[in-house]
């Protein structure tokens, strides 16, 4: 039972742990909130969490009236026991480093990122510059490290121990252009507790990029001067000298400060004159020298020996070594008719400014299928082991090109990579306006074409559903359309009891026999009847029509030869002739053909 | 039954024959060499046609190319946008603004979707708009053989191979057809609009508390338009008000 219940205890600590190692706690503050115009504000954001996280710098905020300068990051976890009960801390801390461009109070931004799906910010802060401080006034500064007595015995600090910074290069002599690693060293004789850097002077003849910066003074002891000093690395930059001949090199400016009973050595220190000789490069530069001057190893592959019309080729330069990556630009791709050939595009992945692999893509579009011999790509530098120039030109390939397809659209559809390079200019000769089908009437008629055969379609196939599945209603409802082409005006005459309906039914019955069998209106009854034979009719349908050809004669020439109450009976007989001779005409063309009416 | 078959088959080809036409002409048409540099000066002769009121996919794409190689990546990312409203099958375009986005990575855009959601998006992007009006004109057509076939099938036949080419002809129509109202929709109405240079995205309208910086080449939603500033939405929902000097609308206001 104890057992149990603990076990639960656990499990809801566990779930408990677990749920708050979601969470990640984030806060930001200044290093100081009032600076000077010399010294550059720090602004530091922490990121606590129970588990481990794995964040990266969020985007340093935009502050007016400072430029940014640098995000560095540090890691810490601390783990402790407390009734049982293991709880961790894991902290980030991100220290944006800023540098005041104008004095007055400005309002930092707060810090805004997303982390797994989660929003966090932090509050806006508020930092004030001022105006640098002059020597005097810092003398009286409440600054602690502050030594007042150093400038009025400067022989005191030496005597209980010298301090200096030196400048080192790792070569005294280079090429122009080649990179160099300079280290600037804190020397000291008792070690000091730390080093702040205050101001950077630079000279003419280099470019330079920060490569190494500890947060930290680790010490090494080293002889110099055949003295024993405590040594620590205070920086490391990249020097590219631009101008031949002896260069000075950046002199760095630091505090050195010391605690407790020592801090009467707290000492501002300028670095050691340090000197570069830079050789100019020799005659013979290649025509389409890149600029790079190093150490490199040098390969190029390509991406297919077959593609599709609208697919690209893909040429891949790749650059490893050491050298001036930051210096030199990639050449172009030597020019292939039928292609477009993209700018070449860069994909660096160094470990410093100096050191890593480069790879430049070049992207090659055929306008035109075929079989294309593709040169390799050339890549050209100063080799500053061997002091000579190398050129490196890639093997080239027969490239087929084959007609597109629609499916190659989706070729790369299970590519997730991003493009390589810039796709190059597609130079129409020609650029007709865009017209969206869509809205062209052509395309509305189609679809008014098709709907019309589909009315037409229907009607057909339901008069032949009709005429199969219902002969005898079908031949009445056609008898009925000859009667309303033909008979109208007789069977509106029937029904206002008019004796006109004798003349106007034999008119239309002579009409109907007229258009449909090809006898004449001018032969007389007994002609037109003789002709009716020779269709092949039956008997007696002639009769009947013969008959009822009499009876209109007979009301029309003979007085009282009709009634008006025999004229329902004579539209009788009429509609049921009509429906013999529709009856007929059907059994004659066949159950598949569609009668004359029906038109 | 080998008819009904074959009309279907036929008419695929027809089209695949359409769209490969299509590519082989505009390649053809494409006679000079890219241009090692002279970006600007080509850029300028392009911006005169366009001012012209030409609206052209590949003459879209040519400017952003020129505005990426002159700096101004707000205004390449406008005119890739641009070509892709008119084409979205524009398969030059659309690479150039993943490599665009791909320099300047975010949370937002490094975030993947879905593999099926990705083929959804190729394929619809595949169907651009004159390629659906093709689409939908050949299944109305199909729809419409389909159904003659069946009025005039003989009765004594079974039906179900004719209802069967009716049903999918019809169910394709109708979701072709929709697809195509939709991107027509889209096409005159985008709502898209790209910062053209580095702005501040503000809480209000006006005076407002500034929530975020949005670099050139940020695509926004365009909500509403004030007298100076314009409310938008970001791709990841936030929303808010910016200058409206600092943006421009894929589709401008005629």
């Amino acid at each position: 039972m104890v057992v149990k219940r603990t076990m639960t205890f656990m499990l809801i600590l566990f779930g408990l742990q677990m749920l708050a190692a979601q969470e990640l706690r984030v806060s930001a503050s200044l290093k100081q909130s009032t600076i000077t115009m010399n010294e550059q504000l720090e602004l530091m954001l922490q990121v606590r969490s129970s588990a481990e996280f794995d964040l990266r710098a969020p985007e340093a905020p935009v502050v007016h009236g400072f430029s940014y300068r640098n995000v560095v990051s540090s890691s810490s976890s601390q783990v402790s026991w407390i009734n049982g009960v293991q709880s961790s801390t894991f902290t980030k801390t991100f220290t944006y480093i800023y540098l005041p461009q104008r004095k007055g109070t400005f309002t930092i931004p707060g810090i805004r990122f997303s982390y797994k799906g989660k929003n966090y910010s932090t509050a806006d802060l508020k930092v004030t510059v001022e105006d640098a401080q002059s020597s005097s006034s810092q003398q009286h500064s409440y600054d602690p490290w502050f030594d007042p007595y150093a400038g009025l015995y400067p022989e005191r600090s030496s005597t209980n121990g010298e301090s200096l910074l030196r400048c080192i290069p790792e070569s005294q002599s280079v090429w122009l252009g080649e990179p160099v690693v300079v280290s600037w060293y804190l020397y000291a004789e008792n070690r000091a507790d730390s080093f702040e850097t205050l101001m950077e002077k630079d000279h003419p003849g280099y470019g330079k990029t920060i490569h190494e910066q500890p947060r930290s003074l680790n010490y090494e002891e080293v002889t110099y001067r055949d003295r024993r000093f405590q040594r620590a690395l205070i920086k490391r930059s990249v020097i590219y000298p631009q101008q031949v001949g002896r260069i000075k090199l950046p002199t760095l400016t630091g505090r050195v400060k010391f605690s407790g009973w020592q801090s009467n050595l707290n000492r501002n220190l300028d670095s050691e004159d340090s000197w570069l000789d830079v050789k100019p490069l020799p005659a013979g530069k290649p025509a389409d020298f890149s600029g790079a001057v190093g150490k490199f190893r040098i390969s190029q592959s390509f991406s297919a020996s077959k593609i599709s019309l609208g697919e690209a080729l893909i040429c891949t330069v790749t650059v490893s070594g050491r050298g001036n990556f930051g210096q030199f630009i990639p050449q172009p791709f030597p020019k292939i008719a039928g292609f477009q050939i993209s700018e070449p595009g860069v994909q660096d992945n160094l470990k410093n400014a100096i050191d890593g692999t480069r790879r430049i893509v070049y992207t090659l579009i055929p306008k035109e299928t075929g079989d294309y011999e593709i040169p390799g790509a050339e890549f050209s530098w100063f080799d500053s082991s061997t002091g000579s120039y190398q050129v490196f030109r890639g093997q080239g390939i027969t490239l087929k090109v084959k007609q597109g397809n629609v499916l190659s659209y989706f070729s790369g559809l299970l590519d997730r990579q991003h493009p390589h390079t810039m796709n190059p200019l597609l130079e129409r000769s020609s650029h007709p306006n865009f017209k969206a089908y869509a809205n062209s009437s052509w395309f509305w008629l189609i679809i008014a074409l098709c709907l019309l055969s589909l009315a037409l379609g229907g009607f057909f196939a339901h008069e032949r559903r009709l005429q199969r599945e219902d002969p005898a209603f079908y031949a009445q409802k056609t008898a009925n359309r000859v009667l309303n082409k033909y008979l109208r005006k007789a069977t509106d005459a029937a029904d206002n009891l008019s004796q006109d309906f004798y003349p106007l039914a034999e008119s239309g019955l002579t009409q109907y026999l007229a258009n449909r069998y090809g006898v004449s209106r001018s032969l007389s009854t007994q002609e037109a009847i003789e002709l009716l034979h020779l269709h092949d009719l039956p008997s007696d349908l002639i009769g009947s029509l013969e008959e009822f050809f009499q009876l209109c004669q007979k009301a029309r020439y003979m007085p009282g030869g009709a009634e008006a109450a025999d004229l329902e009976e004579a539209l009788e007989k009429l509609r049921a002739l009509v429906q013999a001779f529709s009856r007929h005409r059907l059994e004659n063309n066949g159950k598949n053909s569609i009668t004359e009416e029906d038109k | 039954m080998k008819k009904l078959i074959l009309i279907p088959l036929l008419l695929f080809g027809l089209f695949l024959i359409h769209a490969q036409t299509i590519t082989a002409l505009e390649d053809s048409l494409s006679q000079t060499p890219t241009p090692d540099a002279r970006y600007s000066e080509t850029l300028v002769k392009l911006e005169q046609t366009a001012a012209q009121g030409v609206r052209n996919a590949d003459l879209f794409h040519d400017i952003g190319v020129c505005q990426f190689h002159l700096g101004e990546r707000g205004k390449a990312v406008l005119w890739f946008l641009r070509a892709l409203n008119l084409d979205s099958a524009h398969k030059a375009s659309r690479q150039n603004l993943e490599y665009i986005e791909s320099n300047q990575p975010s949370e937002q855009e490094e975030a993947h979707e879905p593999y099926l959601a990705q083929l959804f998006l190729s394929i619809w992007n595949f169907f651009s708009l004159n390629r659906l009006a093709i689409v939908v004109l050949i299944l109305a057509v199909l729809t419409t053989l389909s159904l003659h076939l069946l009025f005039f099938y003989p009765p004594q036949k079974e039906r179900g191979l004719p209802v069967l080419a009716v049903m999918i002809s019809a169910i394709l129509l109708l979701v072709f057809g929709i697809a195509l109202g939709v991107k027509n929709h889209r096409h005159r109405h985008n709502s898209k609009a790209v910062v053209i240079r580095e702005t501040e995205l503000k809480a209000q309208a006006q005076g407002g508390k500034t929530v975020a910086v949005l670099p050139a080449g940020t695509v926004v939603e365009r909500k509403q338009s004030g007298t100076t500033s314009l409310q938008v939405i970001l791709p990841d929902g936030q929303g808010g008000w910016i200058d409206k000097k600092a943006v421009e609308l894929v589709v401008p206001k005629e």
